[in-house]
């Protein structure tokens, strides 16, 4: 069964003559286990897609079902907890928060929920993460590639069945990007979890089971890698 | 500690500058609320002590004092929620991208909203008890203060009960200012709470810095328009180049921002303002009455009537007081230690038909400028036939340069106008002569003045017994007499006085008026209590709520610099000088400082002079624009905002204050 299925998502900016439409309708559906990599230029609407796939944006058309659920059926609050439970997302900057250490960040998920993960969960983050000596530390005591490794510990922390990143190697250089998209690909061939990433690396997208092209707010392209 | 309320905790921490001047809002406002209950519980208990709890009166009383009350309490609270809501406005503001990723994270509006709330009551837990604490002391000082007034008018004989206002920090009136206080701050964090967490999870996230603080909690006037005191950029790269263009550029921005601090500044300046002008006003009214008095005790006979006790029929008047008499209770009177007695008595009125030809250049100056212009001539003055005790007949007659038995007029006049007294002046042109006059009823007769004296010859205390415009005429029988002493020792000698006045009573039947002896020294003591007590609360009042303002322009003033350190580093990377920032900055406070006096200063002037038009029913004195207040307030308020905007800037990296 689809984890994820878009049908026809639409998303339109302003209105009237202003109006921008950053998505045009778009479907696909995405299987357990999969890993997507999402690709096209600047301004074509990918951002947009995953906001919208995540539910931290409404769409102007059309619905996102993950695991069976039609999000937008569900109200704000509903949402938030289901998205707590269900979904890890990773931005390309700014998402830890300063005033919490690394592994408070990563247990973001469960404190919001007002419970402790068990430790051994915990520690096995942090060990595939590399942040097991830092885990201490505050963000601005990390490195570029060590906040964005958090951060992608935060999203695997609840076992969600979906991991949305939006460009996570954006603004690190090679090696620091080798290594998250090494934990991405660890946690989707070693906890088998589903991943959408949003890249402008070819290399990296060359890495995904299968590649969306997107162009002006629409999918021009949808097909599998030979790896 | 649940997660919301450790960011709450983490974002007071980082913030602490704005928390301090946060929290000390919170407390002076929950000082003056916990005061206004001592007060309003106090008041009543003194009530009920002194009135007894019967009947309806008691229910009555609790609710005209709890109105009081609540008028005060919304006057305080409606400052402290400006104020205490802008700062939690702008600490959301500033945890916005915090939001994002929280609600990204799975974060539920209330969860959002609480962590705001958490910053209200970590804010509040550190304000509020010491507030409390300082509200308490500002009671017990409340407390005396009208204590010892309220004594001192008994013990004056003002009040005919010695009314006791007990200290009350009972639990009730104790539960309900904590309330009210804690009430008040997280009213003030609810919008900003509310509002953060309404914002839509992708707009929080896309925020990039302050910018969204901007989005979110935007200045109202976003449109073009110019309001009061923040004139043109145009205008202000004209006069004071391109710093003032930015400044001006960036108070129109922020005018959201500095609402708070504004708003908050203005109803200061209102109250400062309308205070200051209170206060001279009524110095103004007591310095009246020392004038009118110009010596410490008065003792007047009044020729009266006597009343039968039963129906208050008129039974026959009293005999008007024979010279001989007159002047042996001159002589009595001086007989006290150091004292100097000035006496004259009315002996009767007349009327001096006049014409344009006999006034003075003065007195028609005076009649021009009471009519504005259009003169109406008054074809009549009134003149009072006085007659003096020997001694001081002596003396005028001396001053005159004419013998004993001469009759002398008074040439001299102050009236009062709308604006207060006219300066004394001379009326009449050589009135010398025969004086045609007229009686009360109409009837002519004559009057022979043999000498006249004006200007700086009359004695002061010459009008004071004798009246204005008077004739002098040797020894005559009076219908009223007034004897002014000039004592040090005012209180013996009105006890002295009484009795010696009260010999000249006719034993067991009651007269209207006979006498009366009036110490003005105490008087004016009195005077001086109600007036200073008055003060005293008026004062703490006013500037424990311009110290909430105060902190408001603080927590503003430095929020907005230090959230500027990008835009400076900007500036100064592509050549502006620091000390043309620092230019720029002066130019900032100067125009938010001139904007609230701009509001304040005119609204405060108006309510002064409505102030003026009620306390001054008798027209008595003139309105003076409170000066001092006003310098006061433009003074403190440049200062103050000049000052924080200094020391913050000079706090910047890079932006030492080294001057040049
Ligand atoms: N809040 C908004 N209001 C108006 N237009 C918007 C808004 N957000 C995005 N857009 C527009 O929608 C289009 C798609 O934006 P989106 O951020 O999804 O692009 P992207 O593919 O992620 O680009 P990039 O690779 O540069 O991140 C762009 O043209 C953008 O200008
Ligand atoms: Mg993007």
């Amino acid at each position: 069964m689809a984890i994820l299925q878009v049908q026809d998502l639409a998303k339109t900016y302003g209105r009237a003559d202003t109006a921008v439409t950053a998505l045009g309708g778009v479907s696909f559906s995405v299987e357990k286990g999969e890993f997507v990599a999402i690709v096209g230029a600047s301004g074509s609407g990918k951002s947009t897609l995953m906001h919208l796939i995540g539910g931290v944006d409404r769409p102007t058309a059309g619905g996102v079902v993950i695991d069976g659920k039609p999000i937008f059926d569900m109200n704000e609050s509903e949402l938030a907890i289901f998205r707590r439970r269900n979904i890890g997302i990773v931005y390309q900057f700014y998402n830890l928060i300063p005033t919490l250490t690394a592994e408070e960040n990563i247990m973001l998920p469960h404190l919001l929920d007002n419970r402790r993960p068990d430790e051994g969960k915990l520690n096995d983050i942090l060990e595939a993460t590399g942040l097991t000596s830092r885990r201490a530390h505050l963000p601005h005591e990390l490195s570029g590639g060590q906040q964005q490794r958090a951060s992608i510990g935060r999203a695997l922390i609840n076992d969600p069945a979906l991991i949305l990143a939006d460009e996570p190697t954006g603004n690190l250089d090679s090696k620091a990007s080798r290594e998250i998209v090494d934990l991405l690909k660890l946690s989707n061939k070693k906890y088998g979890r589903t991943l959408l990433v949003i890249t402008h690396d070819e290399g990296i997208a060359l890495q995904a089971d299968r590649i969306i092209t997107i162009m002006d707010g629409l999918i021009v392209r949808d097909e599998g890698v030979r790896q | 500690m649940k997660l919301t309320a450790r960011l709450a905790l983490a974002q007071v921490k980082a913030q602490k500058n704005r928390s301090l001047m946060t929290i000390l809002g919170i407390g002076l406002s929950s000082a003056m609320l916990t005061a206004v209950c001592g007060f309003v519980a106090s008041a009543k208990d003194a009530m009920d002590a002194a009135l007894g709890t019967g009947g309806n009166y008691g229910v009555v009383r609790m609710a005209a004092l709890g109105i009081v009350g609540a008028i005060f309490a919304s006057i305080i609270i409606a400052c402290a929620a400006i104020v205490i809501s802008n700062s939690f406005r702008v600490s959301a503001g500033e945890r916005m991208r915090q939001f994002g990723m929280l609600k990204s994270a799975g974060a539920t509006k209330k969860q959002i909203a609480a962590s705001v709330m958490y910053e209200g009551l970590f804010l509040s837990s550190l304000g509020i008890p010491p507030g409390i604490a300082a509200g308490l002391l500002a009671e017990l000082a409340g407390i005396s203060v009208a204590n010892n007034a309220f004594h001192s008018l008994y013990e004056g004989g003002v009040f005919v009960i010695d009314i006791v206002f007990p200290f009350s920090a009972a639990a009730p009136t104790f539960i309900l200012s904590i309330a009210v206080s804690f009430g008040t701050v997280m009213l003030s964090a609810w919008l900003p709470a509310r509002r953060a967490a309404a914002i839509a999870a992708i707009d929080a996230i896309r925020t990039s810095d302050i910018a969204m603080g901007r989005r979110f909690f935007p200045g109202r006037a976003a449109g073009g328009h110019t309001a009061m005191g923040a004139a043109p950029p145009r205008l202000m790269e004209r006069v004071f180049g391109f710093e003032g263009a930015l400044a001006a550029k960036f108070i129109k921005r922020s005018r959201r921002s500095f609402r708070a601090a504004v708003v908050s500044l203005t109803i200061s300046i209102v109250l400062i303002v309308a205070a200051g002008s209170f206060g001279s006003m009524m110095g103004e009214l007591t310095a009246l009455m020392r004038d009118d008095a110009g010596a410490a005790v008065s003792v007047r006979y009044l020729r009266s009537i006597k009343v039968n006790g039963e129906n208050g029929e008129t039974i026959q008047s009293l005999p008007a007081l024979p010279y001989a008499l007159a002047e042996s209770i001159s002589e009595k009177l001086r007989e006290y230690p150091d004292t100097a007695i000035y006496g004259g008595g009315r002996v009767g009125e007349g009327v001096l038909p006049i014409d344009e030809s006999m006034a003075t250049d003065a007195y028609k100056d005076y009649l021009r400028r009471q009519w504005q212009g259009a003169i109406e001539w008054p074809d009549r003055l009134d003149v009072n036939i006085s007659t003096l005790d020997a001694r001081q007949y002596e003396q005028i007659c001396g001053i005159a340069g004419v013998p004993l038995g001469s009759r002398i007029f008074v040439n001299y006049l102050r009236l009062r106008t709308d604006t207060g007294y006219a300066a004394a002046f001379a009326p009449l042109d050589a009135p010398l002569g025969t004086m045609a006059l007229l009686d009360h009823n109409g009837e002519p007769y004559s009057l022979k003045i043999d000498a006249a004296i004006s200007g700086s010859d009359v004695p002061a205390w010459l009008p004071r017994v004798a009246g204005y415009c008077s004739v002098i005429v040797p020894e005559t029988t009076a219908d009223a007499f007034t004897w002014l002493a000039d004592t040090p020792d005012h209180a013996g000698f009105a006890a002295y006085a009484e009795q010696v006045m009260g010999r000249l009573e006719p034993g067991g039947e009651m007269y209207y008026g006979f006498y009366t002896v009036t110490d003005w020294t105490a008087q004016i003591a009195q005077q001086n209590t109600i007036f200073d007590t008055i003060m005293f609360f008026v004062g703490g009042f006013v500037g424990m709520l311009a110290l909430i303002a105060v902190t408001s322009v603080i927590s503003t003033v430095s929020t907005n610099i230090r959230s500027r350190s990008r835009e400076f580093a900007v500036l100064q990377s592509v050549g502006m000088t620091r000390e043309g920032i620092r230019r720029m900055l002066n130019l900032e406070s100067a125009m938010s400082s001139a904007r609230s006096l701009l509001f304040g200063l005119p609204i405060g002037l108006t309510s002064a002079y409505g102030m003026y038009r009620a306390l001054d029913m008798m027209g008595a004195i003139a309105f003076s624009v409170p000066w001092a207040a006003i310098a006061c307030c433009v003074l403190c308020v440049f200062m103050i905002t000049w000052l924080t905007m200094r020391h913050t800037a000079g706090r910047l990296k890079g932006m030492g204050a080294q001057d040049g």
